[in-house]
């Protein structure tokens, strides 16, 4: 019986090391539920409404910040992507359709591979191919309100000109 | 000691649960298969938190969780056991060597009782799957029914094998029926294994669905849905990591038994029993962390939004964990080599190279157990210039760990080499350049992984950080392969002293013991993140959770399952191997 009683308790001291250092010594993150299943639940009426919602979902729903980090190196980050997309416009390598800063970001997030940042491309591909899924996918779903606040986001950031068009105006011209 | 075998009529404890499993299968795929047929490939459904039964005081995820693990565990072990049964009986046999017979007879009697309690497990997870998640599990019956009958095919061969393998080794123990005896172990491991592919379809498709467009809908093409992103590198990874499961629990079974054994025989035969099953639970290790590369790998080509939630966002810490577990287990693999170099002639005069094997060992470990992203304070920020410390963060990226981790399986394999030498002296005339070509290899082995790991770590951008893992581990591949060739060649002919079994000390069964316990928390841990990562989503990017459960629970959470789930697994593990102790004491008087 003793070496049994001594094989259980080593047993449940390693188990219990375990959890211990699981439970007490990393860092208690506790990644929460789910995404609500549309954030723009009531269309924002003023820009900060919008430039709030940009900036919730760029941090939940649409995972923007999952990778587009500035020390992670994954993705570039967009602290200034309204300035570096008016650069890339007029890149001699540019190959989207976009013609100013708000369509770029558009096409970004939308068809990440119409234009991939040399270097940022998917291994192999020649940077033909954006390990981005667009933002309409079902992975992360975003509705066009929802991608408009993100870009009008991204415009607050890099200090530039809001341009997008609140919901509800300009339906009646 | 007499080869114990059970002469008595053949037991039903085998069929009723098994049976009672695939029934209660068959028919759920049958019956929502049909179900589903009415609206062929209709897209996945969008459920309501009303589509989701509950019970009072239970919890639905809770419950699936816990049968899923328990299943998972016992299934990990009957499917491993029998590999490495047909690999010793076979040695055994070209050997002629009586004792791999024994103790590959005493691996599957073990394993006949796990047998029951997986088809147990696995009816328990079907059932409350079916209860709790009918929505889902419709959906995926929708797809997968088809697949039930090989399934079901794979059942009865296994069951079938099994019984004639077991019951069948002393009729089958002599001339043209041992080679058929091996043949039904073959048999028996090939539809287990075709079992457990099956299975993993229905679940890397959960992961990583193919064969359906955005909105769910199945193309008809049940090969593509089966062959999705996953289902191939979980295979592997599954098949190596059940052996090497396998091997660490029959391991702790003979450390147990070691510890209680009452004369020398007996304390030599387990103490050999002990070491075979490590050796076979290590040396499956040494592979698995590549073909966990390859997953890894697989998540990101599908979803590089999955592959970052599971290795850099909230799951990253549990990696951490990881990395103190298997550096836990290559210190205790190490531990039991050392101890082993006094069962040989020779060991004493390799027991000064333990420390500097340790001292390696720590240090990969420590740079394993690095973190990349650590919680700061703005002033801690501050201090070291940003969120990483500019030269110790590469440390916590993939380079770093794959440097680490190649640098403890070489000399954890150096542990072994030296092992080996504790009881055989090379005589061979080049013996002094086979060592010298040998230290060459494993010197320029360190230095090129370490260069790779420097250089993809520090210079590279983050997109090609993990171009370094394919070549170290070729690197690493190589060096064992090349050294094991020049000691095979060197010990030819050599001076050979047979090992003294038994004359280990106490404390090296509690290497075995914990190698046992660390696997099962870790299979638990990493089973758990590879679930999580779907996050609320049952079918990733098809078909969402809408349960009231569907948020993802802390690691610290997740952890007090694992514990409550090893110890429940550990307990019936321990009643299985009392049970296999009776047993073998009425057999061994039967024989007598």
């Amino acid at each position: 019986m003793s070496r049994f009683i001594k094989a259980a308790a080593f047993s449940l001291f390693i188990i219990g090391l375990y959890t211990f250092y699981s439970v007490f010594v990393i860092p208690p993150i506790n990644p929460g539920g789910p995404p609500s299943e549309s954030a723009a639940s009531d269309e924002p009426a003023t820009i900060e409404e919008i430039l709030a919602l940009g900036e919730e979902v760029y941090n939940g729903k649409g995972a923007c910040s999952l990778c587009h980090t500035k020390d992670g190196g994954r993705a570039p980050a967009l602290d200034d992507s309204a300035l570096v997309a008016k650069a890339r416009l007029s890149t001699p390598g540019y190959s989207g359709k976009a013609a100013d800063i708000e369509s770029y970001l558009y096409e970004s997030l939308v068809d990440p591979s119409a234009y991939v940042v040399p270097g940022y491309g998917v291994s192999g591909t020649e940077d033909r191919l954006s390990p981005m899924p667009g933002v309409r996918e079902s992975s992360i779903g975003l509705n066009e309100t929802e991608i408009l606040a993100v870009i009008a986001y991204l415009q607050s950031i890099s200090g530039v000109e809001i341009t997008v068009a609140l919901p509800g105006e300009g339906k009646g011209e | 000691m007499p080869l114990p075998m059970n002469k008595g009529p053949i037991r039903s404890s085998l069929s009723s649960p098994a049976l009672i499993t695939l029934i209660l299968f068959l028919a759920s795929s049958a019956l929502f298969s049909s179900e589903a047929s009415g609206s062929a490939y209709a897209p996945a459904p969008i459920l309501g938190p009303g589509d989701y039964p509950s019970v009072k005081g239970l919890s639905p995820r809770l419950a699936v969780w816990l049968a899923a693990q328990m299943h998972v565990w016992f299934a990990a072990f009957v499917l491993a056991v029998p590999i490495f049964v047909v690999i010793l009986e076979f040695i055994g046999m070209v050997k002629k060597d009586a004792r791999y017979d024994r103790v590959a007879y005493e691996f599957l009697r073990i394993s006949t009782t796990a047998f029951s309690l997986t088809a147990i497990t696995g009816g328990m997870l079907l059932a409350a799957l079916i209860v709790f998640y009918p929505g889902l599990m419709k959906y995926l019956a929708s797809i997968f029914g088809p697949t039930a009958i090989f399934y079901a095919l794979f059942f009865l061969l296994e069951t079938a094998a099994l019984y004639t393998y077991y019951y069948g080794w002393k009729r089958m123990a002599e001339g043209r029926l041992k080679l058929l005896h091996l043949a039904v172990g073959l048999g028996l491991n090939i539809s287990g294994t075709g079992l457990m592919f099956v299975a993993n379809a229905w679940v890397t498709f959960m992961m990583t669905p193919s064969g359906v467009d955005a909105a769910g809908v199945f193309s008809g093409n049940l090969w593509e849905a089966v062959n999705n992103h996953l289902w191939s590198p979980m295979n592997l990874h599954r098949f190596i990591a059940n052996i090497a499961y396998g091997g660490s629990i029959v391991g702790a079974y003979a450390a147990y038994r070691f510890l209680g054994a009452s004369g020398e025989e007996e304390r030599a035969h387990y103490d050999w029993m002990g070491y075979t099953a490590s050796l076979i639970a290590i040396g499956a290790l040494l592979p698995l962390p590549f073909a966990g590369y390859w997953l890894t790998a697989e998540i990101y080509a599908f979803s590089q939004q999955m592959g970052i939630t599971l290795m850099g966002g909230v799951f990253a810490w549990l990696f951490i964990i990881q990395a103190v577990i298997i550096g836990a287990l290559f210190l205790a693999a190490n531990y039991y080599l050392w101890c082993g170099f006094g069962r040989g002639a020779y060991g004493e005069a390799y027991l000064k190279y333990v420390k500097y094997i340790a001292l390696v060992v720590a240090a990969s470990f420590l740079v394993w157990f690095t973190p990349h992203t650590l919680i700061l304070t703005p002033s801690e920020a501050r201090a070291i210039g940003g969120q990483y410390h500019p030269y110790l963060g590469p440390l916590g990226l993939m380079p770093a760990k794959n440097t680490a981790v190649n640098i403890m399986l070489l000399f954890t394999f150096l542990s072994f080499i030296l092992y080996r030498r504790a009881h055989r002296r090379p005589v061979a005339a080049w013996v002094k350049y086979g060592n010298a070509l040998q230290a060459g290899l494993f010197t320029a082995a360190v230095a090129n992984i370490s260069f790779l790991g420097v250089y993809y770590g520090y210079f590279t951008n983050t997109v090609y950080k993990v171009a370094s893992s394919v070549p170290q581990v070729a690197t690493t591949l190589f060096v064992i392969l090349a050294c094991l060739v020049i000691e095979w060649l060197m010990g030819r002919g050599g001076k050979r002293e047979d090992f003294k079994w038994g004359r280990m000390p106490e404390r090296s069964q509690y290497a075995l013991i914990l190698i046992a316990v660390s696997f099962t928390w870790l299979m638990g841990l990493m089973g758990f993140v590879r679930s999580a990562i779907r996050q609320h989503w049952h079918v990733y990017s098809v078909m969402k959770d809408a349960s009231g459960e569907a948020f993802t629970p802390s690691i610290a959470y997740a952890a007090k399952v694992v514990s409550t789930g090893t110890i429940i697994f550990l307990a019936i593990i321990v009643f299985i191997f009392w049970l296999g102790g009776m047993g073998q004491g009425k057999e061994a008087g039967k024989d007598e």
